[in-house]
């Protein structure tokens, strides 16, 4: 089995775009999908204990 | 790329492995494939100097090229994720976009880990099939992007696995709505989840 090929996107396309189709998704079942600091756990988060 | 940009990458993707499910840290610690780390260079070129310096033979050029295309690359040699910071795709995002798009990638990519070994040939020949059953922007994606045939099915796991774990991170669990249950089914069985 050849080698996954890395994360490639498509030509003209940035990763704004990809999380701009994540948020789509995520508020189509509505969850806010607002980006707070990625540094801070989130709210009741296993954190690294589990 | 300065120190404290890559710092700050290399934080990011901690904090991203720690977001991830407490079974599949396991399971990823359990075959080894824990390492994780941020670079500022081409995918290609470091990894080949990396599986070099292991003691395994280069890739074509063609297939290091490919590489140097990519944001991030799971390499199942060296039991390693591997996240290219100076990517041009996380140019120009605001600090809390590019920490989230840095996390994604990596998400992505441990997808691949969890998923490689167990999918069968039989999903692996069935990508245009899911690609028809994929939520449709993530279809387009994965089918301009310059992947081959034979990838989409792991493509497709992956990117729904960096999705299920940013909807754990915001406490929804289960079979999103936008998901058809062929694919979650499919990401179940190959990644193990079960959240």
């Amino acid at each position: 089995m050849s080698l996954p090929p890395g994360y490639l996107l498509p030509e003209g396309k940035s990763m704004l775009d990809i999380l701009r189709m994540d948020a789509e998704l995520l508020s189509s079942e509505g969850i806010d999908p607002e980006l707070t600091s990625f540094e801070e756990p989130p709210e009741g988060s296993e954190g690294d204990s589990g | 790329m300065n120190d404290a940009e890559l710092a700050f990458a290399k934080r990011v993707v901690d904090r991203a492995w720690a977001d991830l499910p407490p079974a599949d840290r396991s399971l990823l610690e359990a075959i080894r494939a824990e390492e994780r780390d941020a670079t500022d260079r081409p995918l290609g070129v470091y990894t080949d100097e990396l599986r070099r310096s292991a003691g395994y033979a280069s890739f074509p050029a063609a297939e290091r090229r490919r590489q140097d295309a990519a944001a991030g690359l799971w390499i199942p040699e060296l039991r390693l994720v591997l996240i290219n910071i100076a990517h041009p795709s996380f140019q120009d995002l605001d600090q809390h976009s590019l920490g989230w798009a840095l996390a994604r990638v990596a998400w992505h990519e441990w997808g691949h880990a969890l998923a490689f070994h167990r999918a069968t040939s039989e999903d692996v020949s069935r990508g245009r099939e899911l690609l028809a059953l994929a939520p449709p922007s993530m279809a387009e994606n994965v089918r301009s992007a310059d992947y081959r045939q034979r990838e989409y099915t792991h493509e497709i796991v992956a990117e729904v696995y960096a999705l299920l774990i940013n909807r754990r991170r915001r406490g929804a669990t289960g079979r999103p709505p936008w998901l058809s249950t062929e694919i979650y089914e499919l990401v179940r069985r190959v990644v193990g989840w079960n959240q």
